[in-house]
């Protein structure tokens, strides 16, 4: 089995292979069009700007100033992913603040959370606003049908990789941008998928690929949902959990938090929040409280 | 951050918290919770046009404690009391109005007496659309309320009627008693006083004058006709005091009548109205305490809503559990990516998918 490696330039020359620019060239080429107009890279570890307002704007209203675009993701000329400037600002403030470990999940109480979101947001910014490899990893066996189908555009699964039906070179999937890659969990039937979380298999595939990345993603199934969770959990150094709005209850949310104690906790994300109430009636006070 | 987050958390109160949380409940549906507000105001608007019209009649009494013939006779004793008349008599005529005699003797005063016996309409129904209140120290507005103008003219008629009624039977009610003793009195004296008399004809018929002027009568005859015109005397003296007994009763009823007349005198008789007494004000009064109910019962569905929903709404709502939140993102459209039109474009395009093995 190929060993991925941790050098960036192999990394690069890997990701050349697929198509991708290679990542020595990231300062001097320009970026790709569907980034033409992203904002200023903020300098990691920068304080965090005021919070933005919950309507989705991004704080786009303002006259005179350049609308920023969203970060797509794409996949073989395929667009797999599309992160609106109003999220990747609020995303902003999270990797602006504590140093991230070099593995980290991201999941959720409950399906239709937008972990996947996040978590494909999370990846695309570090490897944009920071410049540094990753990779982000699906350990989701459970998604709905849409999300499964994506698994065509790649060449090798993890399930393949740890059924040993294909060697995991080809894992990590570049995409159209550059630094960041894709590996997708694939197809793994019923009965064999409680099996995976603790196959060592698995864990040699996670630390092949953290040798060669600088970042590894990793995207859990709900915790409620799938015990799988718990377990892929220990894989990375620490969690977040996203919680969308009016969809997961408080008890949920304390039994995701209860569960998953293999690993710390690296914080909570509040996801796709939105208030209908009109803006005069809210004060200064109520904004916090409105979760603003 | 977290620190100046958590301060502005602490001085959020727990009613502000609550306060906000019913403002993002209630605006993220607000059709679902003014739906029973303005339900509710619907059915109002429909009750209000749906009732008949009705007519109101009223009729206005003088009434006082006192009067010129009771200050001249002293047929009743002028007692302090810290209510006006008015008040006192609309207490006790709308008291009358709750027993079923008077309400029977109002609704047979108005025709609406059943030949047969009972009434053809609902006592309940005259209660509550007959009743007194006072209007002033000394006045007395009768009023009554009927979906046709006559009957209302004649509902007020009839109950100012039957109260006049009422009290004119209470109050001469002794006299009434006096009259009718005397007059039973009155029989057996008169008879008396014809036997008596019958008795003296009978025996001067018997026991005719002698024939000659210069004779007397015997001595026993003397002493008979005597004692008999004694008794006729006697009888004829008790009938003429019970005569005197009557009128004197007689006499009493009708000053308790007239001054019963002079405080409770109408001076304005009930009409006929000519207008319907629902009109745009009584249709806009309706529409808004339904409006109101219908209210109620929106901000209690909210509150409810409110206790009953668990659900995460804000980043206070996170760190009330013990929850560390690092992001809040809010929605944005363009998030979602169509999969199965991305794995469509994949097929169209022909990727070579690696198989199995």
């Amino acid at each position: 089995m190929a060993r991925f490696s941790r050098d960036s330039k192999t990394a690069s020359t890997a990701l050349a292979s697929h198509g991708a620019p290679s990542v020595d060239t990231l300062s001097s080429a320009p970026p790709p069009p569907s980034m033409a107009a992203l904002e200023p890279r903020p300098t990691k570890g920068s304080g965090p700007p005021p919070t933005p307002p919950a309507d989705g704007s991004g704080g786009g209203r303002r006259s005179g100033r350049p609308r920023p675009e969203a970060i797509e993701i794409k996949v073989r000329d395929v667009l797999v992913h599309r992160t609106p400037p109003s999220v990747a600002r609020s995303l902003r403030y999270l990797l602006a603040g504590e140093e991230l470990p070099p593995r980290f999940a991201v999941a959720s109480s409950i399906h239709g959370e937008g972990s996947t979101t996040i978590s494909r947001s999370l990846a695309a910014l570090i490897a944009y606003d920071w410049r540094e490899s990753v990779c982000w990893v699906d350990l989701n066996w459970w998604k709905v049908n849409p999300l499964r189908q994506e698994s065509a555009l790649f060449d090798t699964t993890i399930a393949d990789v740890v059924e040993r039906r294909a060697p995991s070179v080809a894992l990590a999937m570049p995409t159209s941008i550059p630094g960041l890659s894709m590996v997708t969990a694939g197809e793994v039937p019923l009965a064999t998928r409680g099996r995976l979380p603790k196959s060592d298999e698995l864990a040699d595939v996670l630390d092949e690929l953290s040798r060669s990345f600088d970042h590894i993603v990793l995207d859990l199934p709900p915790v409620l949902a799938s015990s799988d969770a718990v377990s892929l959990s220990a894989f990375g150094a620490g969690y977040f959990l996203v919680v969308r709005q009016k969809t997961t209850s408080s008890v949920q949310v304390r039994a995701a938090l209860q569960t998953l104690t293999a690993v710390p906790c690296l914080g909570t994300i509040l996801n796709d929040t939105r208030s209908n109430v009109p803006r005069w009636l809210r004060t200064s006070n109520e904004v916090w409280a409105l979760g603003t | 951050m977290e620190s100046t987050r958590d301060a502005v958390a602490s001085y959020v109160s727990g009613a502000q918290r609550f306060f906000a949380r019913a403002m993002r409940i209630f605006f993220g549906k607000p059709v679902r919770f003014l739906l029973p507000a303005v339900l509710i105001a619907a059915y109002g608007v429909y009750y209000a046009s749906s009732q008949p019209d009705e007519y109101q009649s009223s009729g206005v009494l003088s009434v006082s404690s006192d009067t010129f013939l009771a200050s001249l006779t002293q047929v009743r004793d002028t007692q302090t009391n810290f209510q006006s008349v008015s008040s006192t008599i609309a207490k006790q005529f709308n008291d009358l109005m709750q027993t079923d005699g008077f309400a029977e003797s109002v609704a047979e005063g108005a025709g609406l007496a059943d030949p047969n016996g009972g009434s053809l309409v609902d006592l309940n129904q005259i209660r509550t659309h007959v009743f007194a209140l006072a209007a002033g120290d000394s006045l007395l507005r009768v009023t009554a309320t009927a979906s046709d103008p006559e009957e209302a003219r004649l509902l007020a008629t009839s109950a100012i009627a039957s109260y006049k009624n009422f009290v004119i039977s209470s109050e001469v009610a002794g006299s009434d008693v006096a009259e009718q003793f005397s007059d039973d009195l009155l029989t057996g004296y008169k008879a008396d006083v014809d036997a008596a008399s019958q008795a003296l004809q009978n025996y001067l018929n018997l026991h005719p004058p002698p024939a000659d002027e210069n004779d007397d009568r015997d001595l026993s005859e003397q002493f008979e006709i005597t004692r008999l015109n004694d008794a006729l005397t006697r009888a004829q003296d008790r009938f003429d005091g019970a005569v005197n007994d009557r009128e004197q009763a007689r006499l009493a009823t009708l000053q308790s009548s007239a001054d019963i007349g002079q405080r409770l005198r109408v001076l304005d008789e009930p009409g006929i109205p000519l207008l319907p007494l629902a009109g745009l004000k009584s249709l806009a009064t309706t529409v808004i305490l339904f409006g109101i109910l219908g209210l109620i019962v929106s901000i209690g569905a909210i509150a409810l809503a409110c206790v009953l929903d668990r659900s995460i709404h804000t980043a206070t709502d996170l760190e009330r559990i013990g929850a560390n939140v690092r992001a809040v993102v809010p929605h944005a459209k363009g998030v979602k990516v169509e999969g199965a039109r991305a794995a469509q474009t994949a097929k169209s395009r022909q990727v070579p998918v690696r198989s199995a093995g």
